[in-house]
């Protein structure tokens, strides 16, 4: 079972036309499958069926009547006939549940490609897993609902409508007869099914509650600890324990009267048949043969009348599932793509913000008419405090977001009218915190982008100046950075993103510099690896660096989301204003205060 | 029990050496011992009852071979009366073997959380939450499966078999064991079918692992993926991925036909058996057209047992290695306990003096291994207000975290009123310091309840005033339920300010000694500020309060600031000294106000 958000649903009470519809579009592709396996389902029920019949034939024909070679000859039949339906039985399994993993395979490859496009808003309300469980888990119980719901559910009414057949073909007083132990069968599954489930939505809902305890009690254990709290919290999870044992052996109840009131009841068919069938046989109109194949079919109907209302509950629960997933799917996205995009061919690097205002949130304006020009091969620097906007531009200008009012051209174009894969290829932006993948250095240079050889990617190591750290690393370039962790240091990691920009070498460069400080001598690589980075590109740098202020051709200062002067630093600083303030805060001061630390 | 016994008990008991860790459980066995014997007992009488079955139907037949008129219905009755009295004891047997599972993983599950709240701050930070939380569910359901129907379904099939064995000896020696041969094949061939299940489904689950963590990966970098354009070699990744996943998938799938093809086939075989031998040596007159009936009732009694047998090996082997796991947790013993009684020391009262003397500290696990307190050698005197201000980083939470032993220092000691904290019992130490911790964490119950943490009895009053003190109670009035009202994931969320009120309002309540706030007004503003500093120095009277803190203007009136920076204390004065200075306070206490002025510098 997939882990369930506490806002969604553990069932949906009924079943909908349309999802079903939906869910059943999903075989589309695979029909020939589908149908394959229903036929071969069909075949091998029949196929089953007669075993009895060869049980009766041999009695009659050849046990009573002391034919050991006619006995012989019907061991063979029934020989071939238990490979054949093993064989069948084999393919139709094969088929059945290959058909499901199909299924999954392309519902996986469909919602990843989906997800792919969402933008930045739809990771804002619906955290990674969520999102995860959708293509994991819900995945996972659709493939249930096709293997063991659709398919099954077909095979066993036709088993059941085989058997019955059977039975009233051979003698439908002695079929009717053991047709009475069917309703209190009935009646017991759908009693034992309802209040089994009905444990088990319990037992979910206590489980929830004893990890949802753990969880909190695990996180804030120092609290535990300090307040002396460790009895009551003992005292607390045993309640929730406690629970969790009753809701379990009421479970426990219903099956242990569940399973005793079925054999009993098949031992009822059995007595009911012998006692009848025994009668008819002493007066001649039922043979001793048909009598033995009465009691193996009777035996053989109970199993899909106790599967069915199980496959019923499968059904139920994996409408919550598909729903959660065509939700998905639906979800439209909302940076919409041009319908003819697109593609300047030369790319001079230049940005204009057009009268640019934008919010995350309707009444909480972050960026409020902004308009400023970056020239090809400018290199510019944002400033502002904190909430000021800076790095809003950084996502308005790769379309994480769209802005809300005025325009953003590159080039000229409009970037809502650029192909949007095209515009991200030709613009990089390094983010503040470097996001590593897991795997070396090398892969989260290059990415998976066959583009990045890595011979680039090694290049841009050696431009960054990051070869003799990297290489200093247990395994040296091919050291797995995530799974330990701290193996770099924040401003090593900056290089890394660094590099990761050099190496798909855009045209458009847009650097948020990380806020927290670096020992000197890492300063100094980064200082130097800017350098190496915006030589020939337009740059556009959210800078918290003095080097870079004192670097960059040209300063936009922001603040409250306006655009409140701009000029070189020179200039800016003799204009006193806000300029001056920021300046000694955020530069001239951290200066100070590294020059102070000890290395 | 002392160590020799219990390994002279091991090297009596083959079972100590062949599930060693499994054994470990002896004790809760022991304690239910009597619903073991009971159930065995039921399991004796549901066997004898539907074994009886057959042997009614072979008289039966035999009757009808014989001829003659009527007498069907007592063979009936027999029918019904054994099958009820068998489904009586089959309820029982049910009911006892299995409760007695979940009464028991109830005790496991119970115990090992009971150990892990004994065990230090320093196991939860190598240890990630989430395994701790599959070991107390996953685990404890893997052994519990082999207390209940891994036990009830052994003895079962060893009781039936041998039941069933000397009953159809009887019948007919020969046919016995002509049909009787693919049974124990049968459950060789279960058990090794289903290890190698265990196998294919351990490299789908892996894959399954493997996908996840892709896809996660893929998610939580969206923002990098995106903007590279690198969608579609992600979607090659992936694909290649899900792929391989559906590839090992068919590969349990056809493993999993064969498997319950072979039983189904081998189910088949046994009635083939029967009816060709069986139907020879009733031409031959050997035996009767009732026994080879019967013989048809006990092979079908019998296949379950043996299918059952297979599962319970499979069952035992996770149970084993789930055992391993809880073990591994549960032989750790607490690294920070109570001292020894001849150490022990009990003082009649509580000053509240702390000294750091030579204090160094290095976290054990995670981190990079660098010492975080390097040093440390201070006196807070009792009764006074000390603060401490430092980057993030310079070990100022650590340094306070060492007092109520959360940590023990790596070297050097921590003396309340003069006596090295580690020769005071945790409980009296601990009542003696309140906390106010950096996340203000609080638990998802009552607000009452939160509060009551640290004073179980506290009656309302009391809680009121705390919550005064704090300045919560205008947010309280406008709470529907007041005190009861929920907090937390099932209830009301609070805002990162009232978080850190009630939080305080809780170590207010406390009312110990020693009041320890780690940077626990970051998120209310400075008015609050200001009335909360107003408060704590109404509660002073003779408490030692130790506040770590970011803003110059919750430190200021402390009677000494210490600076601590890369685990050692840079500067220590007093607010005016420390400006005056000129040093690292000054320069934050220069940025701070800079930082005002552009706050209000107002938009064009």
């Amino acid at each position: 079972m997939p882990p369930l958000h506490e806002d969604e649903p553990l069932y949906r009470t009924t079943i909908d036309r349309r999802l079903v519809t939906r869910l059943l579009a999903l075989t589309a592709p695979h029909r020939r499958i589908l149908i394959g396996s229903v036929l071969l389902l069909i075949a091998v029920s029949l196929a089953e069926l007669a075993f009895p019949l060869l049980m009766k034939t041999g009695i009659d024909r050849y046990i009573r009547n002391h034919d050991v070679r006619g006995l012989a000859g019907l061991s063979g039949i029934y020989f071939a006939l238990l490979i054949v339906v093993f064989v069948l039985r084999y393919l139709q399994t094969v088929l059945t549940q290959g058909l499901g993993q199909k299924i999954m395979y392309d519902l996986r490859a469909r919602l990843f490609g989906h997800v792919q496009t969402l933008s930045a808003p739809y990771f804002e309300r619906n955290p990674v897993g969520r999102v995860m469980t959708r293509l994991t888990g819900d995945v996972e119980v659709l493939n249930e609902l096709f293997t063991s719901g659709f398919v099954s559910i077909f095979g066993d009414v036709v088993i059941l409508i085989g058997i019955v057949t059977m039975m009233l073909v051979l003698d439908w007083r002695l079929a009717l007869a053991s047709f009475l132990v069917l309703p209190p069968l009935i009646w017991a599954t759908l009693g034992f099914r309802s209040r089994v489930r009905e444990a088990y939505t319990t037992i979910r809902i206590k489980v929830a509650a004893m990890n949802a305890f753990l969880q909190e009690h695990l996180t804030g254990i120092s609290l535990v600890q300090l307040f002396r709290r460790e009895g009551a919290s003992s005292r607390q999870f045993d309640r929730l324990n406690s629970d969790h044992r009753d809701a379990f052996l009421r479970s426990v109840q219903a099956y242990a009267v569940y399973f005793p009131v079925v054999e009993f009841l098949e031992s009822a068919a059995v007595a009911l048949i012998l006692g009848y069938g025994g009668t008819r046989v002493l007066s001649k109109t039922l043979t001793l043969g048909a009598l033995v194949a009465f009691i193996q079919y009777s035996e053989r109907f109970f199993r899909p009348i106790r599967d069915l209302s199980e496959r019923f509950n499968v059904l139920q629960g994996a409408m919550a599932s598909s729903e959660r997933i065509f939700e998905l799917l639906d979800t439209p996205v909302e940076v919409p793509l041009p319908a003819v995009p697109a593609v300047p061919d030369r790319l001079q690097g230049e940005i204009v913000l057009d009268h640019v205002s934008f919010a995350y949130k309707e009444d909480e304006p972050v960026l409020h008419d902004v308009s400023f020009r970056v020239a090809p091969g400018e290199a510019v620097a944002i400033v502002g405090h904190t909430g000021a906007g800076k790095t809003t531009i950084a996502s308005l200008l790769v379309r994480f977001y769209d802005v809300r009012a005025g325009a953003i051209r590159v080039d000229g174009v409009d970037i809502r009218g650029w192909d949007l894969a095209v515009l991200r290829r030709r613009i990089a932006v390094v983010p503040q915190d470097v996001f590593l993948f897991s795997g070396s250095a090398i892969r989260n240079i290059g990415l998976r982008d066959p583009q990045t050889t890595p011979a680039r990617v090694e290049q841009a190591i050696t431009a960054v100046e990051a070869r003799d750290f990297l290489e200093r690393l247990p395994q040296g370039l091919e050291t797995e950075l995530r799974e330990r962790g701290n193996l770099l240091s924040v401003g090593q990691k900056q290089l890394l993103s660094f590099a990761r920009a050099l190496a798909h070498d855009p045209a458009i460069l847009i650097l948020d510099e990380a806020t927290s400080s670096v020992d000197s001598q890492t300063e100094i690589r980064i200082r130097e690896a800017l350098r190496v980075l915006i030589r020939g590109r337009t740059s556009l740098v959210i800078a918290h660096r003095l080097s870079t202020i004192r670097h960059v051709d040209r300063i936009i200062v922001l603040h409250k989301g306006r655009l409140v002067d701009e000029g070189t630093h020179e200039e800016l600083l003799a204009r006193g204003g806000i300029y001056a303030k920021l300046y000694q805060l955020e530069f001239k001061l951290q200066e100070e205060e590294e020059e102070r630390t000890p290395a | 029990m002392s160590r020799s016994r219990s390994s002279l008990w091991r090297r009596r008991n083959p079972l100590a050496s062949f599930i060693p860790n499994l054994y470990e459980l002896r004790p809760y066995l022991v304690a239910h011992a009597r619903a073991y014997r009971i159930g065995y007992l039921c399991i004796l009488a549901t066997n004898g009852f539907s074994l009886a079955l057959p042997w009614v139907m072979r008289s039966a037949v035999n009757h009808l071979e014989r001829g003659g008129t009527g007498g069907m219905l007592r063979y009936v009755l027999w029918m019904i009366g054994l099958a009820a009295a068998s489904g009586i004891f089959l309820y029982l047997m049910r009911k006892i073997l299995i409760g007695v599972s979940r009464l028991i993983e109830y005790r496991l599950r119970g115990d090992f959380i009971d150990h892990l709240q004994t065990l230090s701050l320093s196991f939860f930070q190598r240890q990630k939450t989430g395994d701790l939380m599959a070991r107390a569910s996953n685990d404890l359901n893997a052994i519990r499966d082999v207390l209940g129907p891994g036990i009830m379904y052994g003895m079962n099939t060893v009781t039936a078999v041998l039941a069933s064995l000397v009953l159809m000896l009887r019948l007919d020696p020969l046919l016995t064991l002509c049909t009787l041969i693919p049974l124990p094949i049968t459950t060789f061939l279960i058990r090794n079918f289903s290890m190698e299940m265990h196998r294919r489904s351990r490299a789908v689950q892996d894959q399954y692992g493997a996908l996840s963590s892709t896809l996660q990966e893929d998610l939580s970098g969206i923002r990098v993926i995106q903007s590279y354009a690198q969608e579609p070699y992600e979607e090659t990744h992936f694909d290649g991925q899900s792929r391989e996943y559906m590839r090992l998938g068919m590969r349990l799938i056809r493993y999993r036909a064969l498997f319950f093809g072979t039983m189904g086939g081998m189910v088949g075989l046994l009635m083939l058996t029967l009816l060709w031998l069986g139907g020879v040596r009733v031409i031959h007159g050997a035996i009767g057209l009732g026994t080879f009936v019967a013989f048809i009732g006990y092979l079908g009694i019998l296949t379950w047992p043996f299918i059952a047998l297979g599962w319970v090996l499979g069952m035992v082997q996770r149970g084993e290695a789930a055992m391993a796991r809880i073990l591994e947790v549960s032989r750790i013993s607490p690294d920070i306990t109570d001292p020894a009684p001849a150490d022990a020391i009990d003082p009649p009262a509580i000053r509240g003096e702390i000294r750091f003397a030579g204090v160094r500290f290095r976290h054990e696990a995670g981190g990079d291994g660098r010492e975080v307190l390097r040093g440390i050698d201070e006196t807070i005197a009792a009764g006074s207000t000390v603060a401490i201000v430092g980057k993030t980083g310079s070990g100022k939470s650590s340094l306070v975290s060492l007092i109520p032993r959360l940590h023990d220092p790596t070297a050097g000691a921590i003396l309340l009123d003069g006596i090295d904290v580690r020769r005071l019992s945790l409980a009296r130490l601990r009542s003696a310091v309140a906390v106010v911790p950096q996340e203000s964490f609080l638990f998802s119950d009552t607000i009452r309840a939160n509060l009551r943490f640290g004073k179980p009895d506290a009656p309302d009053e009391e809680l009121t005033r705390a919550l005064d003190l704090a300045r919560f109670l205008r947010d309280l009035e406008g709470f529907p339920n007041g005190l009861d009202t929920l907090i937390g994931e099932r209830g009301l969320t609070l805002s990162g300010g009232q978080r850190q009120r009630v939080a305080l309002a809780r170590a207010f309540l406390a009312d110990s000694r020693i009041l320890i706030l780690d940077d626990a007004f970051s998120s209310v503003d400075k008015i609050t500020e200001s009335e909360l500093l107003g408060s704590l120095r109404a509660l002073q009277h003779g408490r030692t309060t130790i506040l770590i803190a970011h803003r110059i203007s919750t430190v200021r009136e402390a009677d000494r600031i210490l600076v601590l920076q890369n685990g050692v204390v840079a500067e220590s004065g007093t607010h005016a000294e420390l400006i005056a200075k000129g040093g690292i306070y000054a320069g934050m206490e220069r940025r701070q106000r800079i930082t005002e002025e552009i706050e209000h510098a107002p938009a064009p």
